[in-house]
C-alpha cells in the first residue's frame, strides 16, 4: 500500500484518530510519519502536537478528497505545495484548498483590487461574508430584488466551495 | 498649512526607481511547466508584440544569441534580473531604446513588464509602464481571476502582480548599524529591503533595494503611495544619522580621501570600489564636493565586472583592476 501523504513510498506506518466517536485512519511511509512527527520522535511532545494537526489535516482530506493533479498541465499536488509554484492558471483552481490554507498567510484573506485586464467581467469578487452582510442589509431595507441576486451568488459561491 | 512632521524623500539619496509587472498568457502553462516547443512559439508570437508600440522603439532580444558577459552586463544595470541572467535559452528580452521600458519573456513568469528611470519617479514610471501593459492587453489574452487578480507562477505575486521598488543609498544608517533595525520594522507594513541585486544579494556600496513585498488587496496607486510613505521616513532617518556622524572635519575628511584615491589609484578592485564609491556618493549628496549624482551612479555600473569585460577581451582580475582604476580616473580628473 502506498503511503497517503507522498504517494510514492510504501505506507509501514498506520496511524488512527477517533474523535467525537468517528474513527479514522492514515497509512504512512516511515519518512513521512517522521516529517509529521509521528517516527522515532513520537515522544517529542513539540513535534507531537504539530503531528496531530498535520494528520489531522491528512485524515480530514479523505472525506472530501482535493484534486491531487491539475486536468490542464499535470501538476500534482505535491509538486505545488514543494515548490511553492503554480503550474499554470487552472491550477489556481484545481489547488483551491491548498490555496485557502496558503494565501492567508501570505496576504490575509484579501482580494484583488485594482487594475483589471479588458477580458475582465467587471464585478469586483466578494466573498461570503461581504455578500452576507450585504444580503441581510438588502433583506433589512426590503430591497427583495438585490437580495435575490445575493442569494444566488452566495449559494453559488457555496457549491462552489464544496466542490 | 503643511504638517511640519511631513517626511520627504530626499532625492538625492534616491539612486534609481523601477516597477515591474508580473502578466502570463491564459492559453500556455506558466514558464516552468512549458514544453519547448510551447516556449518557442510562445516566443514566436511575442517577437513582434511591441513593433507597432508608440511610445518607444523596441529591440527583441532572443537570449540564447546573447552571450554570458552581455546577460551579466544587463544583469547589472538591473534591466534583467539574475534569474532571468542565467536562464535558458527558452527567454527573450524586448528592450526598449532608451532602456527605460522592457519586457522579460519567460521569466519566472512569461512576461514581466518593466519600468525603471534615475532618481524618485514612481508615479511617472506607474503612468508609463500602465500604458505599456494596456497596449499587450490588448493583444493577448491575460490569465485573470476576479478574486486572485493577475495569476502569477507563485502565488506571491497575485493581485496586481506589482513590484515597485526604489534603490537608496544609505551610507550612514548602514554605518550606524541601524539597518536590520530598518529592515524589521518597514517588513511590519509589507515591505522589504534587499541588497543590490535583489533577493540574496549583498548591499554593497550601502545600496539598498526597497520594495512591497504584498500585491493581493491592494491597488498599484496605493501600492507606489505606501512605498513613497516608507522611502520618505527611510530618508529622514538616514539623514537623521547623517548630521550625527558627518557633521564633524574628521569624519569629511575620510570622504574627501576616498575622492583622492580614486582620482589617484592605479589598482581597483570591486570591492574597494564599491565603498569609496559610496564616500565619494555621500559627499556629493553632502555638497562637500560638486559632482554630479548622475554621472556617478553611471561610473558604478560600468565598473561592474560583466560592463568592464565588455569593454576589452577576457581579462584576469588584476587586468579588471587595473582597467577599472584608469576608468575611475579618467572619469574623474
Amino acid at each position: 500500500m502506498l503511503c497517503e501523504n507522498c504517494k510514492k513510498n510504501t505506507a509501514t506506518t498506520y496511524f488512527k484518530q477517533t474523535v467525537n466517536g468517528k474513527t479514522r485512519e492514515v497509512f504512512l511511509c516511515s519518512e513521512c510519519a517522521a516529517k509529521l512527527g509521528l517516527g522515532d520522535s513520537l515522544m517529542n511532545f513539540g513535534n507531537f502536537g504539530f503531528g496531530l494537526s498535520a494528520v489531522s489535516d491528512l485524515l480530514g482530506s479523505r472525506s472530501a478528497p482535493a484534486a491531487t493533479r491539475c486536468p490542464t498541465c499535470g501538476s500534482s499536488l505535491d509538486e505545488v505545495s514543494d515548490t511553492g509554484m503554480m503550474g499554470c492558471a487552472d491550477c489556481y483552481d484545481a489547488f483551491r484548498d491548498y490555496l485557502r490554507k496558503l494565501l492567508p498567510r501570505i496576504s490575509g484573506n484579501k482580494v484583488h483590487t485594482g487594475k483589471k485586464p479588458h477580458t475582465s467581467e467587471g464585478e469586483k469578487y466578494e466573498d461570503l461574508s461581504s455578500l452576507k452582510a450585504r444580503l441581510a442589509e438588502a433583506v433589512k431595507t426590503e430591497n427583495f430584488e438585490e437580495a435575490t441576486v445575493l442569494r444566488d451568488k452566495i449559494r453559488a459561491l457555496e457549491s462552489q466551495d464544496k466542490e | 498649512m503643511k504638517d511640519k512632521k511631513e517626511k520627504r524623500i530626499d532625492p538625492n539619496m534616491v539612486v534609481s526607481s523601477r516597477i515591474r509587472l508580473a502578466r502570463n498568457l491564459k492559453k500556455y502553462p506558466f514558464p516552468a511547466r512549458l514544453t519547448d516547443s510551447a516556449a518557442a512559439e510562445m516566443k514566436g508570437e511575442l517577437h513582434g508584440l511591441l513593433e507597432d508600440y508608440n511610445g518607444e522603439s523596441f529591440d527583441f532580444l532572443d537570449m540564447k544569441n546573447v552571450s554570458s558577459v552581455q546577460a551579466g552586463a544587463m544583469m547589472e544595470e538591473h534591466l534583467i534580473s539574475p534569474e532571468f541572467a542565467r536562464a535558458s535559452e527558452r527567454s527573450a528580452l524586448l528592450l526598449g531604446r532608451s532602456k527605460r521600458l522592457s519586457v522579460m519573456i519567460n521569466e519566472e513568469d512569461h512576461l514581466r513588464i518593466q519600468a525603471m528611470g534615475p532618481g524618485a519617479c514612481l508615479e511617472e514610471l506607474y503612468e508609463a509602464i500602465d500604458v505599456l501593459d494596456d497596449f499587450i492587453d490588448g493583444k493577448v489574452v491575460y490569465a485573470f481571476s476576479e478574486k486572485y487578480g493577475y495569476l502569477t507562477a507563485c502565488p506571491t505575486n497575485l493581485g496586481t502582480g506589482i513590484r515597485a521598488s526604489v534603490m537608496l543609498h544609505l551610507p550612514a544608517l548602514t554605518r550606524r548599524g541601524l539597518m536590520d533595525r530598518v529592515i524589521h520594522s518597514v517588513s511590519q507594513v509589507g515591505i522589504t529591503v534587499r541588497g543590490l541585486y535583489g533577493e540574496g544579494t549583498q548591499a554593497g556600496a550601502c545600496l539598498y533595494q526597497v520594495s512591497n513585498s504584498v500585491s493581493l488587496g491592494m491597488s498599484e496607486k496605493e501600492t507606489v503611495e505606501l512605498l513613497n510613505r516608507i522611502v520618505a521616513q527611510i530618508c529622514d532617518s538616514e539623514r537623521i544619522a547623517r548630521e550625527q556622524l558627518y557633521s564633524d572635519l574628521r569624519t569629511q575628511d575620510d570622504l574627501f580621501r576616498s575622492y583622492g584615491i580614486l582620482k589617484e589609484c592605479r589598482m581597483l578592485t570591486s570591492a574597494e570600489f564599491r565603498a569609496l564609491y559610496s564616500k565619494v556618493r555621500l559627499a556629493a549628496e553632502l555638497k562637500l564636493l560638486d559632482l554630479n549624482l548622475s554621472d556617478l551612479d553611471r561610473l558604478f555600473i560600468e565598473c561592474q565586472p560583466y560592463n568592464l569585460m565588455l569593454t576589452g577581451e577576457a581579462q584576469s582580475d588584476g587586468e579588471r583592476d587595473q582597467r577599472r582604476a584608469a576608468l575611475v580616473r579618467q572619469r574623474l580628473n
